[in-house]
């Protein structure tokens, strides 16, 4: 017989056990696992399931359901991903992702806390109950927050409807130090994210997303390949396609990917038909207006070529002596100078309408056709707007920590990756000099919040994160001395 | 058909008037005593009971306690104003609220019918809360549905009704307390305001003020008796020092000298003391004059505005009280040349305009009941028609009611009731609609029958069969006075709808919030304040209210950045409301908080002009230093602005709450005139700083600073040129910022740096919060400096800049804003 | 920071000729005839009314947007700004090319990779 009774008693004090010697063990290696389920999974599981199942084998049917509870215990992460997550019982699954701790390395309670999560994310119609639950597994991951507690409160977020907070916890995972990052949270955030880019046709994010994301790398690569095909890039072959298909190991899951993959033939990029009117529009003003308005309808990847193009046509027109007979002639009776006037403020307006554009689209600005007075109008505009949010960002965030009023942790790490992610896009799109700016205003406020959260508030995995992504700012844009403080910084650990 | 009622009221600071219109004539309703003025008065005696108009007015000098007037003024305030006797305290809208009713009742006596909806006008310049506060008075008077119009369009409309001309025409409307020019357009018919101007506080009753300063200055010559505005012991006899002045100014319009005589006036710690001097038309001509010439300067600042010459005017219509004065007359004309538009009464020509809007409006006053016709027989027809139109051929659009039963017509008809007219036959469109456009006789009522035929010919009856379109001057929708808009966390603002844009208006805006709202908690708030005014920093516009998100009401904690979509809707009476789309979480919140104009109290507005002066003489200083000519004339003017404040000030220490909203009003001006003074010195200081500072950090970089970092410093450097040559100040302050800090950077890496900062930093140790922390640092930074570690020092120096003061904070000038 | 928060073609889809289904040629009188006919229209919900034609396609047309276009044709200045911006009549051939197609979506995507319960 085995003694189930002593088994879950042992259990039982090894948790409170552990549980009382979390402070110490903690202070011994912050990044260890807690072992004890592991110890008890070699000493008492293993040898009692393969007992009971040498005597199911010697035909002992008594055993049968003891081999499956032991072979259950043996898998707990298997067990809760593929029996009670799609289930969605947030409780039971997030039991035996307490049991799977060896996958959640130095982040059990956030594994527990995603396990939950996740279950309610695929729960028909979650009760109050289970919410709350799964709100209460979450706040016991947070302190102190870490990878797989982030992707957990994306999923979260996620249940909620709010995917765009889920996409920035999902991603920003592969911030953080590996060693508070478990694997199996990196992979599934990746896959998440895959999933969520695909649903919504982002194909292009896709690209990005799997490139920058760990944990996960065949299934990533064979969306990456789908991707490009989808987007007719050059050299996506189906060898490609089919070899990373294969190896991700996901052949039911990934089947219609790879079959729409298959079927898209690469195509060459073709250039837009912007000449379309030229003929129609006789004069300039009209001209520039079509140009402008046939933004509406460029495809992605031809952005920047369509603004130069409406660019130039504005130039021209605004420059043009018939244009400004024309602007005098419907300026009768407001004044001599209004015509002069209303073609000022018109290029003003315009300005401003291609700036809010080009910012709408994320065109890349050093793509733009240089020379051009309109085009330069308008970067500056895209630059300037892009600093000035960051800029008032930094500020508020200043005021704040003057203040010191505390957020909940994955709270203080979305609003850094509120920022960050501010600062990426105006490096993407304005280059180095906007990414220097963007450095300098943010640098003292970031670097003051991550001391903050390591020091006072033992928030360290966050904390390494941002001064990990500050480390690679300054490397670039940053003096010597912050090199060496992010360095010091992220040193320190996490 | 019986003739429409359209009714028009002024609701004015001293006096009160009200008009109505029939669609051909107007009228002027007759108080009890039969006259058109109705004095804004207000009294409540000891049994509770309302007196109104004249009877209270008469006795305002010897029961103030329980006698109200000028209680415009202090509309949309939460000032309330006490009666004594009945122990009751009431809101300005309430007593404005008596009034009208009393108006109400008048029209009642003069044309047999209690009217239910009625325009009211306010001056150009109130603001939201003081409209709101009007239509709330209309409301309690028993008006179901009220209008508001601003008094110079008002008065233009009936100014423009009676006479015939085109052009450019100048109201300049001085009341008791208000002061409104505004400048209209009249082609096509049409009328047009191109645009408004005026002064809230000034009137008649500065001029009365001014006079009560020259007697008492006199009193102070020839008695040396000093009475102080401030001094509450004085306030009721200098009430009846003002009341005597302002019928003796009234007076001297007709005659030249007049004695004033108040015996026993002041009670002093020497006795009483008489007042008894003699007026003459002269000394109040120089007592009043820098009033007037205040007044023309706006009228003339208005005509700059739009690019206008005085010569260009056509005619200028003057409206209220003290344009009687035959000195201002004189001296109005003087100025801006344009001849006085005749035969138009200026007291009355407000209300008048009012009436006229109400019928453009539609706003007919008869109650339901009596304008109930014996029920109409016929198919039911919903039509669509202006009830007054400037256009000759407007049109007409009708649509057949669903769901009503009788037979149905093929073909509709216009036919003009003098049967001049008549349209084409006019088959129905598949939704049984129709769109016709008729024929009006100029400056009349015109008439319509409508007529229906079935396929077959026959005429189908139609309900209503007809209809009447007054033709003459309109003005389609009443203009807002000043841009709402909502103040951002960096002080801007983000303007919803612009001076001059038609009521009613809605518009939405996507924001972003500034901060996180925690779920659940109460004291995390997310404010979104709501500004009035034309300025470009949200601290120097009014705020007018303020939509809240509350932790205790979200469903999920709200992050940073998060997007809301605001919606601002007005409607033609002034009110405001906004909504807030949080669509991350799905949830929208609804209440406006607080729409009242904020109080005054002495000991803020004390407050402000501390600091007013303050920056004032810190703006002089830098203005001399850089010779800016400009800018010195221009703070002469704030100088003047500022000894006005002062004297408000003083005034509303001493109980006068209008005085109060005055000088709120005045600091925020003089604000804004401070600020423009300094954006013209911002520029050049600012190349100066930045020529300074690239020498500075080009040599010390070129000595510490690594070869990454000369790259980036000649970027920088290229960067300020650009935007140097660009004017970009905001872009310049940014590349300076970096230059400062790559300086900076390579400063530090010079041994001695630290030394040198911890020198600057101890000799300001006096200006730190905590001066004995500070001193304790510096004896600890000596001793380190004389060991040599420089570790420690660096370490001391940081903690010593932690308690020098910093800069003010932007964000709690924004109302404190949370959205971006 | 005032550019993301305007809608990018506001001045093409707001423009008060194209509301008022006007040229930048008419007169006064037929902008307040127009836009009184236009009022009348919607306030009887006629679907004649309900939409104007932009160069960046349909747009539902409201009172609001009606009277607000009006008050901005009165004013010469504001009109002189929309004249030119309405130089370009609606529904020119630009206006019809349709969208380069994007490659489709996966939208079950998510049901595949077990994030969401199918159904
Ligand atoms: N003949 C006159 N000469 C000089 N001043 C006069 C004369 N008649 C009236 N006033 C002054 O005119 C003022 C009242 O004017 P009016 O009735 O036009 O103001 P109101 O319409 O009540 O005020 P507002 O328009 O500011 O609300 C009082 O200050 C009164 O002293
Ligand atoms: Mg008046």
């Amino acid at each position: 017989m085995i003694p189930f009774g002593a088994i879950i008693g042992v259990i039982v004090a090894l948790r409170l056990l552990s549980r009382n010697q979390e402070g110490q063990s903690q202070q011994a290696s912050p990044y260890a696992t807690n072992s004890s389920y592991l110890f008890l999974t070699i000493v008492l599981v293993i040898p009692s399931t393969l007992f009971t199942l040498f005597g199911l084998l010697a035909g002992v049917w008594f055993f049968a359901p003891f081999t499956l509870l032991g072979i259950a215990l043996c898998f707990p992460w298997t067990v809760a991903r593929h029996v009670f997550i799609p289930l969605g019982w947030p409780r039971w699954a997030s039991r035996f992702s307490y049991l799977a701790m060896m996958s959640w390395g130095s982040d059990a309670r956030g594994g527990q806390a995603l396990a939950a999560a996740w279950a309610l994310l695929r729960a028909r119609n979650p009760s109050a109950e289970a919410r709350a639950y799964v709100e209460a597994k979450l706040e016991a991951a947070d302190s102190p927050l870490r990878g797989a507690g982030i992707v957990a409160h994306g999923l979260m977020a996620a249940s909620r409807g709010d995917l765009e907070t889920a996409r920035v916890l999902c991603r920003s995972v592969s911030l953080l130090d590996r060693r508070v990052a478990p694997r199996l949270a990196r992979k599934l955030a990746l896959e998440w994210c895959l999933a969520d880019a695909a649903a919504h046709g982002r194909w292009r994010e896709v690209l990005v997303i799997s490139q920058k994301g760990s944990g996960s790398y065949s299934l990533a690569a064979f969306f990456r390949a789908s991707a490009r095909r989808l987007l007719a890039e050059p050299h996506a072959g189906r060898v490609v396609l089919i070899s990373w298909w294969v190896l991700a190991l996901r052949w039911w899951a990934t089947w219609p990917l790879l079959k729409r993959a298959w079927r898209t033939p690469p195509r060459r990029a073709s250039l837009l038909d912007l000449e379309a009117g030229e003929t129609q529009a006789a004069d300039r003003l009209a001209r520039a207006l079509e140009l402008h308005a046939a933004l509406a309808r460029v495809p992605a990847g031809h952005e920047a070529l369509a603004l130069s193009a409406a660019a130039v046509a504005w130039d021209e027109a605004l420059d043009s002596s018939k244009v400004h007979d024309l602007a005098a002639e419907r300026a009768q009776g407001v004044g001599p100078l209004a015509g002069a006037e209303a073609l000022d403020v018109l290029g003003d307006e315009v300005a401003e309408e291609l700036a809010a554009w080009a910012l709408a689209r994320e065109v890349k600005l050093a793509q733009l056709e240089p020379g051009s007075d309109m085009v330069e109008n308008v970067a500056y505009r895209v630059r300037n707007e892009l600093l000035e949010r960051i800029e008032s960002a930094a500020q508020d965030m200043t005021y704040r920590l003057a203040e010191r009023r505390p957020l909940p942790s994955e709270e203080e790490w979305r609003h850094f990756l509120a920022l960050q992610h501010q600062c990426t896009l105006a490096t993407s799109l304005g280059g180095l000099e906007v990414r220097r700016l963007a450095f300098d205003a943010v640098n003292v406020p970031l670097c003051n919040l991550g001391a903050w959260l390591f020091n006072e508030r033992q928030e360290k995995a966050i904390a390494n994160g941002m001064f990990r992504w500050l480390l690679e700012e300054s490397r670039d844009v940053g003096t010597e001395e912050d090199c060496r403080r992010y360095q010091n910084n992220v040193g320190c650990g996490a | 058909m019986a003739t429409p009622l359209y009714v028009g009221i002024d609701l004015g600071t001293t006096n009160s008037t009200a008009a109505a219109f029939d669609g051909e004539k107007l009228t002027l309703i007759r108080n009890a005593q039969g006259a058109n003025l109705t004095p804004s008065v207000v009294r409540i005696d000891a049994r509770g009971a309302v007196t109104v108009g004249d009877r209270a007015r008469r006795l305002i000098d010897s029961d103030p306690q329980n006698t109200r007037s000028e209680f415009k003024r202090l509309m949309g305030t939460s000032q309330a104003l006490e009666f004594a006797a009945a122990k009751l305290s009431k809101k300005p809208e309430e007593l404005a609220a008596e009034v009208l009713k009393s108006l109400r009742k008048d029209v009642e006596q003069q044309l047999g019918v209690a009217p239910t909806c009625a325009v009211i006008s306010v001056p150009a310049l109130f603001e939201l809360p003081q409209s709101a506060a009007t239509s709330e008075a209309a409301r309690l008077a028993g008006f179901s549905r009220v209008e508001l119009i601003q008094e110079p369009v008002a008065s233009a409309l009936a100014a423009g009704w009676s006479a015939n001309d085109e052009g450019s025409w100048l109201v300049y409307d001085l009341g008791g307390g208000t002061f409104d020019v505004s400048l209209l357009e009249t082609r096509d018919g049409l009328l047009r305001v191109v645009g408004h101007d005026g002064d809230n506080f000034l009137g008649g009753r500065d001029f009365d003020q001014a006079i009560v300063d020259e007697v008492l200055a006199e009193l102070l010559r020839t008695q040396g008796v000093d009475i102080r505005r401030a001094d509450p012991r004085h306030a009721t006899a200098l009430r009846k020092l003002k009341r005597a002045v302002e019928e003796a100014k009234i007076e001297l319009s007709r005659t030249d000298e007049l004695p004033l005589l108040v015996p026993g006036a002041f009670e002093t710690d020497n006795g009483p003391v008489d007042v008894d001097v003699v007026l003459t038309r002269a000394r109040v001509e120089a007592a009043c004059a820098p009033l007037v010439q205040r007044s023309i300067n706006v009228c003339l600042r208005l005509l700059a505005a739009h690019g206008l010459e005085p010569s260009q005017l056509g005619k200028v219509v003057l409206v209220g009280g003290p344009t009687a004065m035959p000195f201002l007359r004189s001296q109005v004309q003087a100025a801006l040349g344009a001849p006085f538009a005749t035969d138009l009464d200026p007291m009355t020509l407000v209300a008048q305009g009012a009436a006229l809007y109400a019928a453009s409006s539609g706003l007919d006053g008869r109650p339901a009941a009596s304008s109930a016709q014996p029920a109409p027989s016929g198919r039911k027809v919903w039509l669509q028609y202006p009830a007054m139109s400037s256009d000759l051929s407007p049109h007409v659009v009708g649509r057949l009611v669903e769901g009503d039963s009788g037979p149905k017509p093929a073909l509709v008809r216009l036919v003009r009731a003098d049967g001049g007219w008549s349209s084409p036959d006019s088959p129905l469109s598949a939704e049984g609609a129709f769109v016709l456009s008729v024929e009006l006789v100029p400056r009349k009522p015109n008439t319509f029958r409508l007529e229906g035929m079935g396929a077959d010919g026959k005429p189908v009856p139609l309900a209503p069969a007809s209809f009447t379109i007054v033709q003459g001057l309109t003005l389609s929708d009443p203009p807002l006075s000043r841009s709402i808009g909502v103040a951002l966390a960096n002080n801007a603002v983000r303007v919803y709808f612009e001076r001059g844009a038609p009521l009613p208006a809605r518009r939405t805006f996507r924001q972003r919030t500034v901060e996180a709202v925690a779920k659940g908690s109460t004291g995390n708030v997310l404010r979104i304040p709501i500004v009035q005014g034309e300025l470009e920093w949200a601290h120097l516009c009014r705020l007018v209210g303020a939509l809240e998100i509350r932790g205790d009401q979200l469903k999920a904690s709200l992050p940073a950045d998060a997007e809301v979509e605001l919606t601002l809707e007005l409607d033609r009476g002034g009110r405001l409301s906004a909504r807030a789309l949080v669509p991350a979480l799905g949830q929208v919140f609804e209440q406006v908080a607080q729409l009242q104009v904020p109080d005054a109290t002495p000991e803020s507005l004390q407050e402000g002009l501390t600091a007013a002066r303050e920056r004032l003489s810190m703006l002089r200083s830098s203005a001399f230093r850089r010779g800016a000519p400009g800018v010195v004339a221009s703070l002469s003017q704030a100088d003047q602005a500022l000894a006005e404040i002062e004297r408000d000030v003083e005034a509303a220490r001493g109980g006068d709450a209008d005085a109060g909203q005055k000088a709120r009003r005045g600091l925020l001006d003089l604000d804004a005139q401070l600020e423009q003074a300094e954006a013209g010195l911002r520029w050049p200081e600012l190349e100066e700083t930045v020529r300074e500072e690239l020498a500075v950090a080009s040599s010390w970089v070129a000595q510490f600073g690594s070869p990454a970092e000369q790259t980036l410093l000649d970027e920088a450097m290229k960067a300020c040129e650009r935007a140097r040559a660009g004017r970009q100040q905001v872009e310049l302050q940014r590349h300076l910022r970096s230059v400062r800090k790559l300086g900076n950077a390579a400063f530090y890496r010079h041994p001695s740096a630290w030394e040198w900062q911890f020198d600057s930093a101890s000799s300001r140790v006096s200006e730190a919060s905590d001066v004995s922390k500070a001193e304790e640092l510096v004896q600890r930074g000596r001793r380190a400096l004389e060991q040599q570690r420089r570790e420690e020092l660096r370490h001391v120096v940081e903690q010593l800049w932690r308690l020098l003061p910093e800069d003010a904070q932007e964000r709690r000038l924004a109302h404190d804003s949370g959205v971006r | 920071m005032s550019l993301s928060e305007k809608d990018v073609f506001a001045r093409l889809k707001e423009n008060a000729f194209h509301v008022l289904g006007l040229r930048p040629s008419c007169t006064r009188m037929e902008v307040e005839r127009e836009g009184q006919k236009l009022l009348a229209m919607l306030e009887l919900g006629l679907s004649e009314a309900a939409h104007y034609d932009t160069p960046v396609g349909r747009m539902p047309r409201t009172a609001e947007l009606v009277r607000a276009s009006m008050a901005t044709l009165r004013d010469p200045t504001t009109r002189l700004q929309h004249a030119l911006w309405a130089q370009l009549p609606p529904g020119t051939p630009a206006a019809q090319v349709p969208a380069k197609e994007e490659p489709a979506s996966w939208p079950e995507a998510p049901v595949r990779l077990g994030w969401r319960r199918p159904g």
